[in-house]
């Protein structure tokens, strides 16, 4: 099993080493170095389809490897994953090659150092996923935002040099207390290990707990982002290149989700229990603010943007519920968002690609000129809202119901915004699709080109997909959700009478009596 | 240890004898030619330097001299650290000199003088010896400071530092004169029981201690003893700040370190709050002077307060954890302050302009790739973030700080490392993210600078990488501290 230990380490440094490759290419082999980053990360792809291959539906660590990094301070390289990670690598590996694909020819001037920012974001991405000890996971936490910050800063619009700064220093803000929040742990902890699994074990005071909770949870929160530290999101993801706002809705949001997850829930249990009324009721305010003002938005992305806000409420309020079926919910739901919100940031960009403009009120009629393009962006719309049949309305039940012993309140409240959601995408549907062409520039708009087929089948079939086979994915997920959840609580009570989720829901401890 | 035994003074023996060779080869040259200056002080710290290695691996390293100079692991960690700073120095200077126009015999002597200070700073174990020390690295900066002789700011630079650090070297003889007058000694080990509070020394114990820390915090440059600072790093030439900001800062912390953790640890009760108080505001007053810079070195310089104030946080600690930590981050800081500044310096052109404001560094990504690549490594690095030397560093030191309960500090160091990192990001915004303006006048980097900027970088990201090695020295030296 040499392989398995290794495969996570492999997937973590390939893209370093194809940075480094890319990085010497000459500076006039823009194709070379296009072609470089294309099939590295298509590699990384594949082999992140043996983890889905190898992993086994179980609690537990698994594909881990450990090694002493530096003994004295109890540091170690200590990679593996489980349930909460398995899929989220594969998103990542999975949305980074088609974020090359769909920026081959809308990035054209400093192509080496653009594909050296993805591959190194892509390794720090992927890096936040599989640590297992602190230290490491703040390295690639903090280590990340240096490509993406290039990534907006260079090849980002107009004001992409205000959106850059503002996303590092926000993000830097509210890690660093993160950071002295570690130091803190392993101080009263006293075991000497950074390691998430052993620091796990060690019983925090209640007390210490709540202020180690907050620094933890503020750094999420920042990250997902929630309702109100979501302000840096907007200007991100509108100034971003279209690759950029793909990997940073994509992958870079549920890094805050998967934080709680993986660190703030497990090392701090008492404390999520104490805090979790609190954060349903910010993630519930996300969801119906995110809507409303992706309601009045004028222009595409910022439309998609704020989306994003409410979509990840939903996934904040899944996890603040601190149930079984809620948990695989926001997880599955990340899993959506990143690939219906990633479709639909593709697509805005090749929008823009035609007319550079995101406005909504330049487009109108589509459907006549872009047969095709309008099709899936249709589809992918649907998966947005949740419609029954596509992915996104797996997540969103599988929360919705998680939740409701936790608030019957809030999920009614969250319920709100699953129509809202419907209102602002179909209404900029309507508006973009349908009705007569308003603009003649737009009659003689191209339709889909063969590689933007190639970007948004894969996007549009998995969002089938997972829509209607979402126990194969769900499956893997649960015993690790199942895990999470009995740490917060006492015994396991079977769950009962709540299996018409399509899909079975998962067989599951119930929330709170 | 009896009779003369000379072998720990070897180091600063070898670097003193090649100051005055490198003076003596300047006078024998013929006019108009130049003499090999840089090649001899570069063999001469080379030298020192397998000296201090053959030290290391030998025995009989205690203190010597009558117990007034140690060649203990601190000693040793430092010297190595030293000699490294003044070789890459060596390494940055003749391209600058000589676009700058002062390519002369004399700035290397002053260089070397003032490495054999540092290298006596960090060793004494007496403290008039060490008073000594200071002075020979100090007036050797002063002078160095100046050497821009047709630039006003270089003289102002130069005369500000010495009116002030004339001043603060009179505290620190003053806290001396105290010390010698309540104990009976100027050894640090005799200093030490009689300090005790047991033994009733009372207020003027304490006075002397208080003196001796405005001396050290005007050297480290801590507010509220850092107004000489800015215009001294921005006045004296390029290559001298970049020594200044790794080699002084690092003497001086050392003998900070080695004079104030064990032996007064009786008053630490008294003079840790006041290192706290001081390490929380040089973090404020640095990082926030820094955000109103535009001109590089005077930003750099107000960055150099507030990695002082960082250091300090850690000097609350336990001795041994406080040590291993402002050692290690020493180390981390003058390989990226080196960069820094030399990446300045060797940017300088025939006409004796360097980058100066920020808006000189417009585009140079675009034409200086690799250069503003390492800029950039230095920047994330002076931020503190991964992967690099600053983020282990910082990691460190507010480790340090955290167990000693004094967590505020680490949580005032990581907000005030956000506010750094708006004007660290400005340079890179500057260099990736702006189109170049006009012809590219900045000379190209030459071989002997492009060494040494290399060296740093790969300094600074591999112990960003794998720091092990360095922190297992940091703590065998921080294990001898007696």
């Amino acid at each position: 099993m040499r392989l398995a230990s290794s495969l996570l380490t492999i997937l973590v440094f390939l893209p370093v080493a194809g940075a480094a490759v890319v990085a010497l290419l000459p500076r006039r082999a823009v194709r070379a170095q296009k072609l470089a980053g294309l099939v590295v990360t298509t590699l990384v792809f594949a082999a992140s389809l043996l983890l889905v291959e190898g992993f086994k539906a179980a609690p537990g660590m698994q594909f881990e490897a450990t090694r002493a990094w530096l003994p004295d301070w109890g540091i170690s390289y200590h990679v593996g994953i489980d349930g909460l990670s398995l899929w989220l690598v594969i998103l990542t590996t999975f949305l980074t090659p088609l974020a090359l694909l769909g920026s081959w020819s809308s990035i054209d001037r400093r192509v080496r150092e653009f594909n050296v920012f993805m591959l190194l974001l892509e390794a720090g991405m992927l890096g936040v996923f599989v640590a297992l000890d602190l230290f490491l996971f703040y390295i690639f936490w903090e280590a990340m935002l240096i490509p993406m910050y290039f990534l907006i800063g260079i090849w980002g619009h107009e004001r992409r040099i205000y959106a850059a700064v503002k996303f590092f220093l926000y993000t830097m803000a509210g890690s660093v207390l993160m950071l002295v929040a570690f130091l803190v742990v392993y101080r009263a902890a006293g075991a000497r290990s950074f390691d998430i699994a052993v620091l796990a074990q060690m019983p925090v005071e209640p007390r210490l707990q709540m202020w180690l909770f907050a620094a933890f949870a503020l750094a999420f929160a920042i990250k997902v982002p929630m309702f109100p530290f979501h302000t840096w999101l907007p200007d991100a993801h509108v100034e971003a290149p279209t690759a950029g706002s793909v990997l940073l809705a994509g992958v870079l949001l549920k890094m805050g989700g998967y934080g709680f997850l993986r660190l703030a829930i497990p090392l701090f249990p008492q404390a999520a229990v104490a805090f979790a009324p609190w954060i349903g009721v910010l993630a519930v305010i996300g969801i119906v603010y995110g809507a409303l003002v992706s309601l009045v938005q004028p222009d595409l992305k910022k439309l998609v943007a704020y989306s994003s806000v409410s979509h990840l409420g939903f996934v904040m309020l899944g996890i603040a519920s601190l149930s079984t079926t809620a948990v695989v919910g926001a997880v599955y739901q990340m899993l959506n968002h990143g690939i219906s919100t990633g479709a639909l940031f593709f697509m805005v960009g090749m929008l823009y690609d035609r007319r550079h403009t995101r406005a909504i009120a330049e487009f109108g009629g589509l459907k006549a000129v872009m047969p095709w393009f309008s099709a899936l962006f249709l589809l992918i719309c649907l998966s947005s809202i949740a419609v029954p049949g596509l992915n996104g309305f797996v997540g969103e039940f599988l929360i919705l119901i998680g939740s409701w012993p936790f608030s019957r309140t809030l999920v009614s409240v969250a319920a709100l915004g699953v129509i809202l959601a419907a209102a602002y995408i179909l209404w900029m549907v309507q508006r973009v699709l349908y009705g007569e062409v308003t603009q003649e520039r737009n009659r003689a708009l191209p339709d889909l080109q063969p590689r933007e087929w190639a970007v948004l089948v894969p996007l549009a079939a998995l969002a089938l997909f997972m829509g209607v086979a979402s126990p194969l994915f769900t499956r893997k997920i649960e015993p690790a959700a199942n895990a999470l959840v009995l740490r917060t609580q006492g015994p396991p009570r079977p769950f009962a009478g709540m299996v018409s989720a399509p899909g079975p829901a998962p067989r599951a401890a119930s929330a709170r009596p | 240890m009896t009779g003369l035994d000379l072998r720990p003074l070897v180091p600063a023996l070898i670097v003193a004898v090649t100051g005055l060779v490198v003076l003596l080869a300047q006078a024998f040259t013929p006019r108009g030619k130049s003499s090999p200056s840089a090649p001899l002080s570069l063999a001469g710290l080379l030298a020192a330097l397998a000296a201090v290695g053959i030290i290391a691996g030998g025995r009989g390293r205690g203190a010597v001299l009558a117990g007034t100079v140690a060649a203990d692991d601190f000693s040793l960690f430092f010297h190595a650290l030293i000699l490294a700073i003044g070789v890459l120095a060596v390494l940055l200077s003749p391209s600058y000199l000589r676009a700058t126009g002062i390519d002369r015999g004399e700035y290397y002597t002053l260089l070397l003088f003032s490495v054999v200070g540092m290298l006596g700073l960090v060793s004494c174990l007496e403290l008039v010896s060490l008073f000594v020390a200071l002075e020979i690295m100090s007036v050797a900066v002063y002078a160095m400071a100046g050497l821009h002789r047709d630039r006003p700011e270089s003289r102002e630079a130069s005369m500000k530092y010495f009116i002030t650090g004339a001043f603060s070297s009179a505290f620190f003889l003053y806290g001396v004169a105290l010390l010698y007058g309540t104990s009976g000694s100027t050894w640090l080990a005799r200093i030490a029981p009689a300090l005790h509070p047991s033994s009733g020394t009372g207020a003027l114990g304490t006075l002397g201690v208080a003196l001796l820390l405005v001396g050290f915090g005007f050297k480290v440059a801590s507010v509220p003893f850092h107004m000489w600072v800015p215009d001294v790093y921005e006045g004296a030439p390029t290559t001298v700040t970049a020594l200044m900001s790794a080699g002084v800062k690092a003497a001086a912390f050392g003998a900070f370190l080695r004079v104030f953790l064990v032996p007064l640890e009786a008053l630490s009760g008294q003079w840790r709050p006041a290192v706290a108080v001081l390490a929380v505001v040089t973090m404020i007053g640095g990082n926030l002077g820094a955000l109103a810079q535009s001109n590089l070195k005077r930003m750099l310089a107000y960055s150099s307060i507030a990695h002082a104030g960082y250091l300090l946080t850690a000097v609350v600690a336990a001795p041994r954890v406080a040590a291993e930590a402002v050692l290690f981050y020493l180390v981390a800081y003058a390989a990226v302050n080196l960069g820094g500044f030399g990446a300045l310096a060797a940017l300088a052109n025939r006409e004796g302009r360097e980058p100066a404001s920020l808006d000189d560094l417009a585009g140079l990504a675009e034409r200086r790739p690799v250069l503003a690549a390492a800029l950039t490594l230095f920047l994330v690095s002076l931020t503190g973030v991964p992967v690099s030397a600053g983020f282990v560093g910082k990691f460190y030191l507010f480790n340090a700080a955290v167990s000693a309960d004094y967590a505020a500090l680490a949580v005032v160091g990581v907000l005030m490392s956000v506010v750094s990192a708006y004007y660290y990001l400005r340079v890179v915004v500057v260099m990736y993210m702006r189109e170049p303006v006009g012809a590219d006048t900045w000379a190209p980097v030459t071989g002997a600078a492009r060494l040494a900027l290399a060296l740093s970088a790969a300094v600074v990201l591999g112990l960003g990488v794998y720091p092990g090695p360095v922190l297992g020295w940091a703590r065998l030296a921080a294990r001898s501290l007696r």
